[in-house]
């Protein structure tokens, strides 16, 4: 069932240059153990989206045009700053892209997990203490006791985010919002964080909203897959279907320039050509058209809707194992010539 | 690394930065572009001049310094009476507005120790305005001395002794943070801990000494002493606050040093004139630039403080400094003659106004910090 | 941190050395002296008081004597051996060149005290009145409060301090008689010399704490507090102020010597009995013994404060290690 239901989100910035629509009707549905990634590159909106939810966007520049955010009977959009601030961090939680900068330098580890818990929990600094210690030794982090008392400085990337995630989780939260919670950290330790998200999920069956530029990380552990481009969903669908079928061209183009881990590593990286459209001045019609080998006259006149993808079921016809998943959504046109390309050769 | 490589030193180069893993990432490679753009010195210098002019407020406050410079420069040229000329008077006369004595005809060119250039404007402002002149606007001192001429001749003083102040300040202070940067090493050790030291001794204790030292032969031998008293206090102050400008430069002759921007210049080939030339200089002369306004502002106002100990310059010379000080001296809770410090106080507060302004303004142009020193 | 007390030591006795030695040059290679006041003093006085405070005696052994610890006066260990030590080191500056009959230690004792108390008032007064001015403003910045809050701060910059106490007297001694003007001894003798004098580092501290509290509030550890769910006031005194107090506190060092100064002025304009009467009448009366009592106690005092700056400038930032950077 449903945690926690995003629609239509228009979010813009009034930047000094003029107004950017930097996120347009994204709707998102986040569901109990399970993990929705939102996949884009830098400047797609999806941080925007994450973070509008909770209204952590500073406004001004930002201005939440519509949307709504449904969450226990309650849209987020509409609450007060205090009746948020009781559901950021004790029901909804966030773990930010950089743990090396969203830790307070100046203060200890341990101080700044039990300030989170007894915001919300009326319970004495010692009892805070220990939640804070089960919750560092729940996400991995050795001899939790005693790192309490050490400073951010003194762990390293991985503990940190380690920290950030317990700091996130001590409070039982429903939502996991993470934020590129891996960007900046070393491979080896991406993959073990992600791990630690996915195990998470299961043991407290909470809903985690990942977001990131690397479709490649989210393989193994997302259940579902949202790619956004240019402030929208392009894309959506069951992880395993997507990756088997992109239907929208700027999907298959990530796919095909994402390090594909078990393709011919003689084969040259694909990229996609151009750049992302200037946010000031987006194409009429459908946005990542300039970019497009499988555009068509009627892409720049009008953007496309988000649809179920046409095509698919030839597709398996052909002998592609999909479920043809009831919420698949792609926003193209062409879908049909786009998944009639991934067609294993024969 | 194959076997046959030495070892790197561990000092050989920039450390990774934790979460790092390869030597090189694209995103390294998009910001360093960022960064050479972002300070090449043409760029750096065109865009903090944008950036100065889309201000309003650093507008009006550089016009208003050219005009108070123009004033200031042109003084004796302006129909005003003669600063030092006493009229007899009991005490103070209050202000009237020019609209009720908007002028009178008893101008005496009663001037001190001017140069060939002020002699030669006082002839003509003579030519010109005969010997009217203008009315009380500002009140007048208990000598019956137009406060109005002693604010605007007051101006000369306190805006030269600020301006020679800060050069040699900005000289001193430039070339021994620049040595200290560009060396290094264990110079770099000893000219900082002198300053460090220099910077524990209460300065005005220097300048006490070094203003009755350097000042004293005047009045032992009754002959002219060598250097007047603002050249004294000028070379004073601007040889003890010199330090901070020395702190500012190395650091930023340092800082330079380890820029993204800079590394790329010796990567692609540069001499080390051409980056000193280039990218160097332009940086540190804004941040130099900075300084120097922001120590116009405190040698004014230390001007003022010495003149109100007994130190600063001496009648029948003014200066702004000595008018607060004489209006400060002149209240009294029986007859306030507000207007003796009230009329300085404006001018001093206007100027250091747009004297902060602009500093605040070029220093934000520059893309600088405010520092905890000062 | 006691390598790094240890080191500051040093630094403290090669500082203090220095200043001595200066003061010590300066003062006799100065023209005149103690007694080349405006009475033209019979010759064989003069020559009676220059013998009685060691003025006759070649320059190494005066500045021997001045410098200490051993006390080279007749009285001293080759006389009657009153007294082993004296000079500088030994915290004793000798008799006073013009205030007779009274040692420099005398005067110190009596008018330090005075001078160090508005001192400190004045220093907490700027560091009170900043910082509350400083959160006011950075809480909404661009708020008509925000405005009135740099304004005075900026006109806290542009006046002399001597400037500022004249308008302070005329408008709350003269205009609404609730102050008095000067005198001593009461606290409220205290109210207008102390504020006077913090008034312009209350302004510094004002725009340094808004500028950091501006900066601050743009870290990303700002946004992970507020994902926490903490109340926006909270935020601010707690994880913002804290990251904004670094220039604030290093600013305290060079404010510190500043009051110092400006207690000079401050003194005088409101009749306060302190030290600062003594420092700059002291220099130019060649008063040479009160000379170097006063300018030694002052380069203490600010060496001191830098010190006690710096120490607490670690224990506001663990990241630093006073060990390392020493």
């Amino acid at each position: 069932m449903s945690v926690l239901e995003v629609r239509n989100l228009r979010v813009r910035f009034d930047a000094a240059r003029g107004p950017v629509q930097a996120v347009e009707n994204v709707s998102l549905r986040l569901e109990r153990g399970r993990m929705l990634a939102l996949v884009g590159e830098s400047g797609s909106g999806k941080t925007v989206s994450a973070l509008a939810l909770l209204s952590l966007v500073p406004k001004p520049p930002a201005v939440i045009e519509t949307g709504e955010a449904w969450f226990e009977g309650r849209n987020l959009l509409t609450l007060s700053e205090k009746e948020l601030q009781a559901v950021r961090g004790a029901q909804i939680a966030f773990v930010p892209q950089d743990p090396n900068t969203a830790l307070h330098p100046l203060y200890t580890v341990g101080e700044q997990i039990v300030e989170a818990v007894q915001l919300h929990r009326k319970v004495s600094r010692d009892e805070a203490r220990a939640m804070a210690a089960k919750a560092l030794s729940e996400v991995g982090v050795p001899a939790a006791e005693e790192r309490l008392d050490s400073y951010p400085h003194e762990l390293s990337g991985g503990l940190r985010q380690r920290v950030m995630i317990a700091m996130a989780i001590a409070l039982e939260p429903q939502v996991l919002i993470a934020d590129e919670p891996t960007t900046a950290l070393d491979v080896t330790v991406q993959a073990q964080i992600l791990e630690l998200l996915a195990e998470l999920r299961r043991r407290r069956n909470l809903a985690v909203l990942l977001i990131t530029h690397d479709l490649g990380l989210v393989a193994h552990h997302a259940d579902e897959v949202c790619v956004m481009y240019a402030g929208s969903i392009v894309e959506r669908g069951p992880t395993h279907e997507i990756f088997r079928a992109p239907a929208h061209p700027y999907t298959r183009g990530l796919l095909a320039s994402a390090s594909a881990l078990d393709d011919d590593l003689h084969e040259p990286l694909a990229s996609i050509p151009g750049l992302p459209p200037d946010p000031l001045a987006r194409p009429h019609g459908c946005a990542f058209a300039p970019r497009c080998t499988f555009a068509v006259e009627a892409c720049t006149r009008a953007r496309p809707p988000l649809l179920p993808p046409a095509g698919l079921r030839a597709l398996r016809e052909s002998g592609l194992d999909l479920d043809l998943a009831a919420d698949r959504r792609a926003a193209c046109y062409e879908t049909e010539r786009v998944l009639e390309s991934a067609r294993p050769k024969s | 690394m194959s076997a046959s490589t030495p070892p790197t030193p561990p000092s050989a180069g920039p450390k990774p930065a934790e979460g790092e893993h390869g030597w090189f990432r694209d995103e390294d490679f998009e910001r360093a572009l960022v960064e050479i753009q972002r300070q090449a010195p043409e760029s750096l210098w065109r865009k903090a001049r944008e950036r100065l002019a889309r201000r309003a407020s650093v507008r009006w406050s550089l016009r208003f310094l050219v005009f108070l410079a123009l004033l200031s420069w042109l003084a004796p040229l302006m129909p005003l009476p003669s600063p030092s000329a006493i009229a007899v008077a009991s005490e103070p006369s209050p202000p009237v507005f020019p609209w009720e004595v908007w002028g009178d005809t008893n101008f005496t060119p009663d001037y001190a120790g001017l140069g060939a250039l002020d002699r030669a404007l006082v002839r003509l402002r003579v030519a010109i305005f005969d010997d009217w002149r203008t009315g009380p606007w500002l009140g007048a001192d208990a000598l019956g001395r137009d406060l109005l001429a002693r604010v605007v001749w007051g101006s000369r003083t306190s805006l030269l002794v600020a301006l020679c102040a800060a050069l040699t300040s900005l000289a001193i202070g430039a070339t021994w943070g620049a040595t200290a940067g560009l060396v290094g090493g264990r110079v770099d050790n000893a000219l900082m801990r002198i300053v460090d030291v220099l910077f524990s001794i209460p300065t005005i204790f220097l300048v006490i000494f070094l203003l009755s030292f350097l000042d004293a032969p005047s009045a032992e031998l009754g002959r002219e002493p060598l250097l007047s008293r603002e050249q004294v206090f000028f070379l004073v102050v601007g040889a003890v606050s010199w330090l901070s400008m020395a702190r500012v430069v190395r650091g930023q002759v340092l800082e330079l040093e380890r820029a993204a921007f800079v590394e790329a210049a010796r990567v692609a080939g540069a001499s080390t004139f051409w980056i000193l030339r280039k990218h160097v200089l332009p940086n540190v002369l804004g941040i130099a630039v900075v300084n120097l306004t922001l120590t116009l502002p405190s040698v004014i106002l230390y001007e003022a403080f010495l003149s109100f100990l007994g130190l600063g310059v001496e009648p029948p010379k003014v200066s702004w400094g000595l008018l607060a000080s004489e209006g400060a001296e002149a209240l009294n809770p029986l007859e306030s003659y507000t207007w003796l410090i009230v009329a300085p106080a404006i001018a001093m507060a206007t100027t250091l106004l747009a004297l902060q302004t602009l500093g605040d303004g070029l220093r934000d142009a520059f893309g600088l910090e405010e520092r905890g020193e000062r | 941190m006691t390598r790094f007390l240890l080191r500051r030591a040093l630094w403290f006795l090669v500082t203090t050395w220095a200043v001595v030695t200066a003061a010590f040059f300066l003062l006799r290679a100065a023209p005149g002296g103690p007694f080349s006041g405006e009475r033209k003093l019979h010759p064989s006085v003069e020559a009676n008081l220059r013998a009685q405070y060691h003025l006759d005696w070649p320059l190494w052994k005066q500045y021997a004597h001045t410098v200490g610890p051993l006390n080279l006066d007749e009285r001293g260990p080759f006389g009657d051996g009153s007294d082993w030590f004296g000079g500088v080191l030994a915290l004793d500056f000798g008799p006073s060149m013009q205030h007779r009959d009274v040692t420099v230690n005398d005067v110190l004792a009596q008018s330090l005290p005075i001078s160090i108390a508005l001192g400190s008032l004045a220093l907490a007064l700027a560091l009170v009145l900043g910082l509350g001015a400083g959160v006011a403003s950075a809480h909404k910045p661009g708020s008509r409060l925000d405005g009135l809050v740099r304004a005075a701060a900026t006109s806290g910059l542009v006046l002399p301090n001597f400037v500022i106490a004249s308008l302070l007297i005329l408008v709350f001694a003269f205009w609404i008689p609730v102050l008095p003007v000067a005198g001593f001894g009461a606290p409220r003798h205290f109210v207008l010399p102390a504020v006077a004098l913090a008034l312009p580092f209350a302004a510094y501290i004002a725009r340094l704490s808004r500028a950091g509290l501006l900066e601050t509030l743009s870290k990303d550890y700002i946004r992970t507090a507020l994902a926490k769910g903490a109340p926006r006031s909270r935020i601010l005194w707690r994880h913002a102020l804290r990251g904004a107090l670094a220039p604030v506190v290093s600013f305290l060092g060079p404010a510190a010597a500043g009051v110092l100064t400006g207690s000079l002025v401050i003194e005088r304009i409101f009749a306060i009995p302190g030290a600062g009467t003594h420092f700059v009448a002291s220099a130019l009366n060649r008063d040479y013994t009160l000379a170097m009592g006063v300018t030694v106690v002052y380069a203490v005092l600010v060496f001191g404060f830098n010190t006690l700056v710096d120490v607490a400038y670690t224990l506001l930032d663990p990241r630093l290690d006073l060990e390392r950077d020493a």
